[in-house]
């Protein structure tokens, strides 16, 4: 039994993981919070609804480190991603998941004690919430506490996309606390200040929060300040409209229209198309990594021949968006995220343990690694061998598709560069595979010579 | 009497100390640019509502009288007896 690294922030109880299994200690500080927030049946009500996550109270007590009011478990979610992994269109939902379940829980005199993004997980597509402990006793005229909070962690990066067209990916990666209203008030284009919600939610919040870090301190407290309740509903259905108009600045990006004009004829990709399905229906993946999804076309076919749940990385934010809102439409089992290759998600935020990198929450069970390794062998100069490595420690078993120097799309990453890669060859590969993997099956796919291999690591 | 002023000086500081923020001194939440805001919001909304309250009663004042005895309400066709008032 150990506490979660990333639950520490709040008195009221820490999440502790046992194994495979998940538990919520209730502290003394947050018991009768907690009473009051169950007993009004509110998580029950959107648990039934699938908005947030379900609890059930245990009598277990093994292993715990601290005295428990209360020990609830939770069911464990198949894989943990977080917003700066996400795409704009399941930040977008997330976000209105978030105001969803505050404007519901205020109809029964609760309001949400913060506005984390990191509160909310992905089940396939679906967001969902996850810290039970955010619900309190709504005190009459209170403000919205988690305001600021939610602008940062999802209405500035949306507005980033939507505004600038810079995808929040990296950025949010570089900061836990998300966009910051003070940077963006700094670099929106002056016309978004004629927006009245971009002047009310970034300027003018930017605005106060300067001249008050410049005000000299007074002897006299702040007179606090009161929001009837009738004006916090109307500030969360605001933003809910503003949010939901959200959408990307710039259209198609290159990879977005990659399966309409990339290098593969039709029978080709019924070829790779049927190698794939012969795998699934072989191993029937509970999670399968399809690494380079794009817009999840190959994640469609193993779901359909027995991969139980497939979690997509891309690096093209267009195509990721696409895969994700055909994941939603088609209730797929299927979570496209952002994925660098050559810097996946880090360790980081307190201890640097508070987010686990992604290498640390790798749990795949079979992988598909699809027109992927010229772009980490050739476009980025890793040694060959240490793709295959990579991909390999990511599953042991998959398939992996090598495209060879004939292919017209390697061509095009060597157009204008020299040549460097002598070793680069379907011999040099299958070498660097045989040492570490057998090879299951191969086959050519493609009249440039695309080979599909079919691996299981030997050790 | 210089005790008694001394010790009044002290009570002043003490309680200076005691509801001065000791936060707002060196930090500051950064919530504070939010909640402002929130205020400000509040205060139009509140200056709104006052603002058509204030309308309403200019016009209403300005406005022919509406006729006040069942007789003048009944002429202009506007008299409903309520629900439960009507006979079976």
């Amino acid at each position: 039994m150990r506490r979660d690294p990333g639950s520490f922030r709040d008195p009221a109880g820490h999440v502790f993981l046992d194994g495979g299994r998940i538990y919520r200690v209730i502290t003394e500080a947050g018991k009768s919070e907690y009473e009051r927030v169950r007993d009004s049946g509110l998580l029950a009500e959107l648990a039934e609804k699938g908005w947030v996550v379900d609890s059930y109270e245990t009598e277990h007590r093994g292993g715990l480190p601290e005295r428990a009011a209360y020990v609830v478990e939770h069911p464990k979610l198949p894989f943990i991603s977080y917003p700066y992994e996400w795409s704009f269109y399941g930040l977008r939902d997330a976000a209105l998941l978030q105001l969803d379940i505050h404007l519901a829980s205020l109809e029964r005199g609760i309001t949400l004690n913060d506005a984390s993004a990191y509160n909310v997980q992905f089940i396939g597509s679906d967001p969902i919430f996850i810290d039970t402990l955010s619900f309190r006793e709504y005190r009459q005229d209170e403000p919205w506490i988690g305001h600021r909070q939610f602008c940062e962690h999802y209405l500035n990066p949306l507005l980033l996309r939507s505004v600038l067209g810079i995808p929040h990916n990296a950025w949010f990666r570089g900061d836990m606390d998300g966009i910051r209203v003070e940077h963006l008030a700094r670099l929106l284009p002056l016309k978004s200040r004629f927006s009245l919600s971009l002047l009310q939610h970034v300027f003018l919040q930017a605005y106060f929060q300067r001249r008050a870090a410049r005000a000299r301190p007074t002897a006299a407290p702040p007179k606090p300040v009161r929001l009837p309740a009738s004006m916090y509903k109307k500030l969360l259905l605001d933003m809910r409209t503003i949010v939901s108009r959200l959408h990307p600045a710039q259209g198609e990006t290159v990879w977005a229209g990659y399966a309409e004009s990339h290098s593969y004829q039709t029978d080709e990709v019924r070829a790779k198309a049927q190698f794939i399905a012969d795998f699934c229906r072989a191993v029937s993946p509970k999670i399968l990594w399809d690494v380079g999804c794009n817009t999840g076309d190959y994640s469609v076919v193993a779901l359909s021949n027995g991969a139980e749940r497939v979690i997509g990385f891309d690096f093209d934010v267009g195509a990721l968006d696409r895969a994700y809102r055909r994941a939603r439409a088609e209730s797929l089992n299927f979570l496209p995220l952002h994925l660098d290759a050559m810097n996946p998600s880090p360790s980081q935020g307190w201890g640097q343990r508070e987010r686990g990198g992604l290498m640390e929450r790798a749990n795949a069970d079979g992988l598909l690694a699809l027109a992927l390794v010229h772009h980490l062998a050739i476009a980025k100069n890793v040694p060959l061998d240490d793709v295959v490595q990579w991909l390999l420690g990511l599953s042991s078993t998959g398939v992996i598709e090598f495209v060879p120097k004939e292919d017209s799309m390697v061509g095009v990453l060597l157009s204008n560069r020299e040549d460097i890669f002598a070793s680069y060859d379907k011999a040099t590969f299958e070498q660097h595979l045989m040492r570490h993997a057998r090879i299951v099956r191969q086959e050519t796919v493609s009249r440039s010579g695309r080979v599909l291999y079919w691996y299981q690591s030997l050790a | 009497m210089s005790e008694m002023r001394f010790s009044r000086g002290v009570i002043y500081v003490t309680s200076l100390v005691a509801i001065w923020p000791p936060a707002a001194l060196a930090y500051l939440d950064p919530g504070t640019g939010s909640i402002i805001l929130q205020g400000l919001l509040a205060a139009i909304a509140g200056t709104l509502v006052a603002g058509r309250l204030y309308w309403s009663r200019l016009k209403s004042f300005f406005a022919r009288k509406p006729p006040s005895t069942p007789e003048e309400q009944a002429e202009t066709g506007k008299l409903t007896a309520p629900e439960s008032a009507r006979p079976d």
